[in-house]
Order: C-alpha cells, then sequence, then structure tokens
C-alpha cells in the first residue's frame, strides 16, 4: 500500500499564473508519455514481473511516478490560482475552463482525456522493459518541448528536475534488462517468457 | 522563506538522495558503497523527519505528535506555494 | 622438521610440522603465530590451492585477511582475487575468483567487490569491457536480437543540496537539456 508523504519531491513555487503554460504542461499529467500514464505503467507491471530487482524497480519508479504526478498537478494549480475568465479566454484555457473550472482533470494539451490505452503491459518481461525504456525516453522529449516553450524560471525549475528523472529512470530501466539478461538464457532470451512460463528453469 | 520550508527543503534533499540510493540498490542490491550511503541517509533523515515533525507538523498521517489538535488537517498541503 | 611451531621456518616447504605436510600444516591442537608460519591454525583445513599459499576450507572462514593471509569471507567476496579464492558457492570460470555460474563477466576487474561481479558475457575471454573499449569491442561476443545497457557504478556523486538541484545525485546522470537557449 502506500503511505503518503506530505511534501512534494521538489519543490513548485511560481509566482506568476499563466493559462498558457497550463494549457500545454498539462500533458504531462494527462497525456500520453505523462507522469500519470507512466506510473500505471510500471505499477501494472510488477505484478507479473520476475526477479525481485526487477520487480522492486517497477514498484519504487512507479511510486516516485505518483510523487511527479503530484507535482506536476501542484504547477498546474499554482499555473491557474487566482486567474479572472478574461485571462483565462486570453491564454485560450475557455473550452477547458467551461467543462473543469480551473479544476486540474488529467487530459493532454490537445484536450484528450487520458487514457489507458497509451500504457503497455504485455505480460513478457523483456517486451515490458523495453516499453518502459521508451517511455522513459518520450518522457524526456515532452519535458524538452515543455522547455523550448516556457520561459519563467519558476515553472522551468521543476519542470527541468522532472526531466533530470526521466533520464535516471531510464537508466534504472537498463539495470532491469541487464538484470533479466543475467538470468536466462543467452543462447536465446525468447525461448521462455519469465513471467509466463512455467518450468523454464527460470 | 520560514523557518519550517527551510528546514523541509533540507528534508527535501536528504530524502531525495535516500531515495536515489534505494533504486540504485534495487539494480545492485550487493554493492556495498551504496549500500552504506543508503545506510548513512536513511538515519540522517529518519532524525531530521522526527524532529520535524515534533516542531512543525506531521509529514504522514501517523505523524500528529500534537496531542491536542489533528495537525493533519491544518497545516498547509504540498501543492500550496507556502508549503513550499 | 619438527612439531615445534617457531622452527616452522618462513617458507611453506619447511614448514611441516606435526604431519609433515609440505605445506604449512598443523596438527588440531597447534596454535603457531601466524606471522611464522604463514597459514593460520585451525583445525578445518583443507590445504593450499595450487600457488596461492595458504589455502582456505571451503566451509566458513571468517579470518581477517592480514597480508595476504588466509582469510575470505564465506560469503559474497570482496577480496582481490590474488587472496584467497572464492567461497564454495562460486564456481571459478576465469581465472582467479569467478563469478557464479550465472553471472559471467565481461568486465576486466582487477579487484573483486562483491557488487562488481561484472555483467553477462558469454565469451570466456571477457577483455574487451574495459575502460576506453569501444561500443563493438565492448559488445563482440554478445548474442544478437538483444540490447545491453552498461553498468553504472556507484561513484561520482554530488551533495544532497546539488543532487536535489540537479535531479539526481549522480553526476554521469546528469545530461542537461541546452536546445533551449536559455
Amino acid at each position: 500500500m502506500w503511505i503518503y508523504d506530505r511534501k512534494l519531491q521538489y519543490p513548485v513555487k511560481i509566482k506568476n499564473p499563466n493559462a498558457a503554460y497550463a494549457k500545454i504542461i498539462i500533458s504531462q499529467l494527462g497525456g500520453p508519455d505523462g507522469e500519470m500514464a507512466a506510473a500505471m505503467r510500471y505499477l501494472n507491471q510488477r505484478y507479473t514481473a520476475k526477479y525481485g530487482e526487477i520487480i522492486g524497480i517497477l514498484n519504487d519508479v512507479g511510486t516516485e511516478e505518483l510523487a511527479h504526478l503530484e507535482m506536476i498537478g501542484a504547477i498546474l494549480y499554482q499555473l491557474t490560482k487566482g486567474l479572472s475568465p478574461d485571462q483565462i479566454r486570453a491564454a485560450g484555457m475557455d473550452q477547458y475552463f467551461v467543462d473543469h473550472t480551473a479544476g486540474i482533470y488529467p487530459a493532454s494539451a490537445a484536450g484528450v482525456p487520458t487514457d489507458m490505452k497509451y500504457i503497455g503491459v504485455k505480460g513478457d518481461l523483456i517486451a515490458d522493459l523495453n516499453e518502459d525504456l521508451a517511455a522513459e525516453q518520450k518522457a524526456r522529449v515532452t519535458y524538452d518541448n515543455i522547455l523550448r516553450l516556457v520561459d519563467d524560471p519558476d515553472v522551468r525549475d521543476p519542470i527541468k528536475y522532472l526531466r533530470a528523472r526521466e533520464i535516471v529512470h531510464y537508466q534504472r530501466f537498463g539495470d532491469a534488462l541487464r538484470i533479466a539478461q543475467d538470468r536466462m538464457n543467452s543462447k536465446n532470451f525468447y525461448a521462455y517468457n519469465p513471467s509466463f512460463d512455467k518450468g523454464c528453469g527460470c | 522563506m520560514t523557518r519550517e520550508s527551510a528546514f523541509l527543503k533540507d528534508i527535501q534533499a536528504e530524502d531525495f538522495a535516500l531515495y536515489e540510493a534505494a533504486l540504485y540498490l534495487n539494480g545492485h542490491p550487493t554493492c556495498p558503497d551504496a549500500l552504506a550511503y543508503y545506510c548513512q541517509q536513511r538515519n540522517k533523515v529518519k532524525e531530521m523527519k522526527e524532529q520535524y515533525e515534533s516542531t512543525c507538523g506531521p509529514l504522514t498521517i501517523y505523524g500528529n505528535h500534537d496531542q491536542n489538535c489533528w495537525q493533519w488537517v491544518s497545516t498547509p498541503w504540498p501543492w500550496e506555494k507556502e508549503a513550499n | 622438521m619438527n612439531d615445534q611451531h617457531n622452527n616452522c621456518g618462513t617458507t611453506r616447504t619447511n614448514c611441516g610440522c606435526g604431519n609433515a605436510r609440505t605445506n604449512c600444516g598443523y596438527a588440531v591442537s597447534r596454535t603457531p603465530a601466524r606471522a611464522l608460519c604463514d597459514c593460520g591454525d585451525n583445525s578445518w583445513r583443507t590445504y593450499p590451492r595450487t600457488g596461492e599459499g595458504c589455502g582456505c576450507n571451503n566451509g566458513w572462514r571468517t579470518y581477517p585477511r592480514i597480508g595476504g593471509s588466509c582469510g575470505c569471507n564465506n560469503s559474497w567476496r570482496n577480496y582481490s582475487r590474488t587472496n584467497c579464492g572464492c567461497s564454495a558457492q562460486r564456481i571459478t570460470e576465469q581465472e582467479g575468483c569467478g563469478c557464479n555460474r550465472n553471472t559471467l563477466r565481461t568486465a576486466t576487474e582487477t579487484t573483486w567487490k562483491s557488487g562488481n561481479c561484472g555483467q553477462s558475457c558469454p565469451s570466456p575471454v571477457c577483455q574487451n569491457c574495459a575502460q576506453g573499449a569501444s561500443a563493438d569491442a565492448c559488445l563482440s561476443g554478445r548474442s544478437l536480437a538483444m540490447v545491453y545497457s552498461p553498468h553504472q557504478s556507484f561513484e561520482n556523486l554530488y551533495n544532497s543540496r546539488e543532487g536535489l538541484c540537479n535531479g539526481t545525485v549522480f553526476c554521469d546522470l546528469n545530461k542537461p537539456f541546452l536546445a533551449s537557449g536559455r
């Protein structure tokens, strides 16, 4: 189960609300490569994963992604707090506003609500780890793109932090893949799926 | 910055280093250097959190020290600017 | 040769005591000073591995490693392999203290720390992953249809504050985005 740690993993303190920024950054909450998808991906993959080290990586990176989706929520909340309807309209956030007011609703920048179609849980150890490696890279690119579009240092700061975490997670999934390779038969990694097949000596 | 938020920032930094070590250890469970670092950080963080909770407020739902007040619902929530 | 340990001599060939072994062997009741005979005493002896001096038994040794004499932990080895060999669990596949059957070496290691047992390598000659080797050299001999990830050592750490600021405590994982021009 989870115990809630009453602090953000990294501080978020944004002096100037900005609805235009919120419109973009929301993709890291509910978008295809966002933190919510990441958390759901790893936490669901961990049940049938194999080898304690790999399950640990899925469990604990997945848990960290929950902390990250909280940071994105905090960023969006502070970016939209105290805005007037005029400011919201000027930023082009009126379509979101009409359905959600200033509520934080997990969707992409294009307005598509978050979707489990964004995640892969193939139930095969090697396939799932490759999915995870790709996911971390895509998330990193999304943060690169946010940094291309956002100027405010108060916003750039936690975004840079979250981007750095994606790179570290990429290495961690690399560690997981290495462990899988060490435990499996290098003559043929694909003879059996340790997450499912019995009697393979895995 | 208030004393509480300065203290919380210190805890954030030490807790983060601890989590980084733990993630590393998941992939390298027998690494003696990582284990030593983790042990050291864990003791540091534990002490800091105990200090914080007894003077500033709970960090988990199990950490409400004030016998007369359920601070859990009255201290700022982490997404508020004043909590950062 | 006699049973007096202070006559045991400094080289192993002189050392026969009690049971007159050609290496340093002692009867169960003996307690010779280790400095003299280069093997400590223990009733549980199995005598030396070839060329490595004081052999250690395959069981539960916890003698401290002093000056290259006999004492290796029975569990995950963290002694250099020029010292006392490998625990009973290990299967020595390469020179010196190899790694578990399931964990073959790729890196050329000069010290065998417990977390340092190297990565999979199907080839017995795992020289290729030494530092500075090209990616191709490092990966030669690896199975096709797979990607491989380099091993990260636990080193080059920032302090906690810097670590939080950078998003990682590991210098080697700090890869900032430079294209945004700000």
